[in-house]
């Protein structure tokens, strides 16, 4: 088993792409409509426009203001192979999130509410596996997804509503690729897997719970839940998977287990 | 802390919840049609969702907990222990969902926030919502409210009816879950809460000027009332706390408590 050592890792983060996501991904790069996008992005001076609102309506990191921020992210930027420059902002918020979005000049914004409860390990990972994100694109398409939200009211349900599912589509996927980042950056999976449930039960559960361990309490709940035999739950969950963007953590949970236990300490040794 | 053996949702119903489910049961077809979803098991998308998306807690993890809830469980003479899970969320009041295995979702808010007393107050409340099958049939009755809601003529006849009784379903909850903690500052603490009071301006001695200053000149009535509460599931928090406050005043709720002495 080789040993962690994040100074290290220099790695591609498409390397480890969770391929369903890679498909979903290339197939929106692919499609011609999402050129058009970008082309219109570019020639309207969209994105410069989006900088402007996120700078006059939020709190942006600086190596000044959050100088272990900001050099966690240049670190990131290295490990993960990233040159172009990345603006982190802060947003009042209960609910934790990380919004990613841009072409040119990609932009992070967390909730505060990250920065209050999150363990430096932790931000550390989260700052990570966003930074891969914008490496493999990411920023891109969810950047014209916002933008194609506007275009919901005004186009007919026939258009808008396979667009959402194409994006929803990806939307899971990606969540898989962000959870793997999250882990390679960390080098631990409790540490991964307690940011990922961070808020949803209180911290000192979470940190007492041993999920490498495959007969932890969360892993049979999530069996129970992936496994389960009753027709109508599985129909509703299965129904769910498909029209909503988030995943469910329990799926997270065993998609991330699988891949510890084969990929990574693979990837870790080619690395390293 | 007084158990209260053969306790019946029917001793400390509110009579306005009685009254309105009396008018929810004459439309026969209103009716079959709770019963027959309730038989098909129409809980299963929550539940799906906890599994999927909460934390399941275990005694190892928070015994007091779970120790509360097995006690209120014990007050209210109600013997299925729910599982129980916990999820972020700010919202100020449990969650439940019944079926054959309820479950009760405790936000991370109130785990972090509330005092003792006021937790046991709301898992008293979520309590009594499954004693008196409260959550099955709201559950029904939300699923019923996004159909009906869309046809034409029928959405508005029928939503008015069942949002009523979900409305005043809230005030017998109350009264359960008081019956939970036997403790009125405590119930009237978690309702102040509720309403939105910061902690640190809940007096317990400012109560009756408050509900009779509210009484007085804050309570919407007559037709403002129908139609502002017409489509309204949640009932007005502040008639939430004047109903329990008037149900313990009136000495209704001690000479029940007595009974059971």
């Amino acid at each position: 088993m080789p040993t962690y050592n994040r100074k290290n890792i220099r790695i591609d983060p498409s390397v480890f792409q969770y391929p369903a996501d890679k498909a979903a991904s290339d197939a929106i790069h692919k499609s011609e409509a999402f050129q058009k996008a970008l082309t219109f992005i570019s020639e309207q001076s969209v994105e410069k426009a989006l900088t402007g609102l996120y700078r006059s309506s939020y709190a942006e990191i600086t190596s000044v203001n959050s100088p272990k921020i900001y050099a966690m992210i240049r670190e990131a930027m290295e490990m993960y192979g990233m040159d172009c420059e990345i603006s982190v902002y802060i947003q009042r918020k209960y609910e934790m999130s990380a919004l990613l979005s841009g072409i040119k000049h990609p932009i992070l914004l967390i909730s505060s509410e990250f920065l209050r409860e999150i363990t430096e390990d932790m931000l550390w990972g989260l700052l990570a596996s966003e930074v891969a994100g914008i490496k493999n694109g990411f920023g891109e398409i969810k950047f014209v997804e916002s933008l194609s939200k506007f275009s919901y009211g005004l186009l007919p349900a026939i258009v808008t509503e396979p667009l959402k599912l194409l994006f929803n589509n990806w939307h899971k996927y990606a969540e898989y690729s962000f959870d793997r980042a999250n882990l390679i950056a960390t080098g631990d999976f409790n540490t991964t897997m307690q940011l990922i449930l961070l808020g949803e039960a209180p911290t000192a559960i979470l940190r007492q719970t041993d999920f490498t361990d495959p007969n932890c309490t969360f892993m049979s709940q999530s069996r129970e839940f992936m496994n389960t035999e009753d027709t109508v739950m599985r129909v509703i969950r299965d129904v769910k998977s498909v029209t909503n963007s988030g995943l469910y953590y329990a799926s997270r949970y065993i998609e991330l287990f699988k891949f510890y236990q084969g990929e990574y300490y693979e990837l870790l040794e080619e690395t390293t | 802390m007084i158990e209260l053996r053969g306790l019946q949702v029917e001793n400390f119903s509110h009579p306005q919840d009685r009254a309105s489910w009396t008018v929810v049961t004459k439309a026969p077809w209103l009716k079959k049609l709770m019963d027959w979803m309730m038989t098909k098991e129409a809980m299963y998308e929550m539940r799906t969702d906890y599994l999927g998306n909460a934390f399941e807690v275990r005694r190892a993890d928070m015994p007091d907990l779970f120790d509360m809830v097995e006690d209120v469980c014990r007050v209210l003479d109600y013997q299925t222990m729910p599982r129980l899970f916990s999820r972020r969320s700010s919202l100020v009041g449990a969650l439940v969902n019944s079926g054959e295995n309820p479950i009760l979702v405790f936000p991370d808010f109130i785990l972090n926030n509330f005092d003792d007393d006021m937790l046991r107050f709301q898992i008293g409340r979520t309590i009594t919502m499954l004693k008196a099958n409260n959550a099955q049939i709201r559950t029904s009755v939300d699923w019923i409210l996004k159909i009906i809601n869309k046809i034409p003529g029928v959405g508005a006849v029928a939503v008015p009816v069942l949002a009523d009784w979900v409305r005043k379903s809230r005030y017998t909850e109350d009264r359960g879950a008081l019956l939970a903690c036997q403790d009125e500052d405590a119930a009237m603490k978690a309702l102040f809460r509720y309403a939105g009071l910061p902690r640190k301006y809940i007096d317990p001695k400012v109560y009756p000027e408050y509900i009779s200053a509210y009484q007085q000149a804050g309570k919407i009535e007559g037709f403002s009332q129908s139609v502002m509460t017409a489509y309204r599931t949640e009932a007005w928090k502040n008639d939430r706390i004047v109903e329990l406050f008037k149900w313990y005043s009136s000495g209704e709720y001690f000479d029940l408590i007595e009974d059971f002495e």
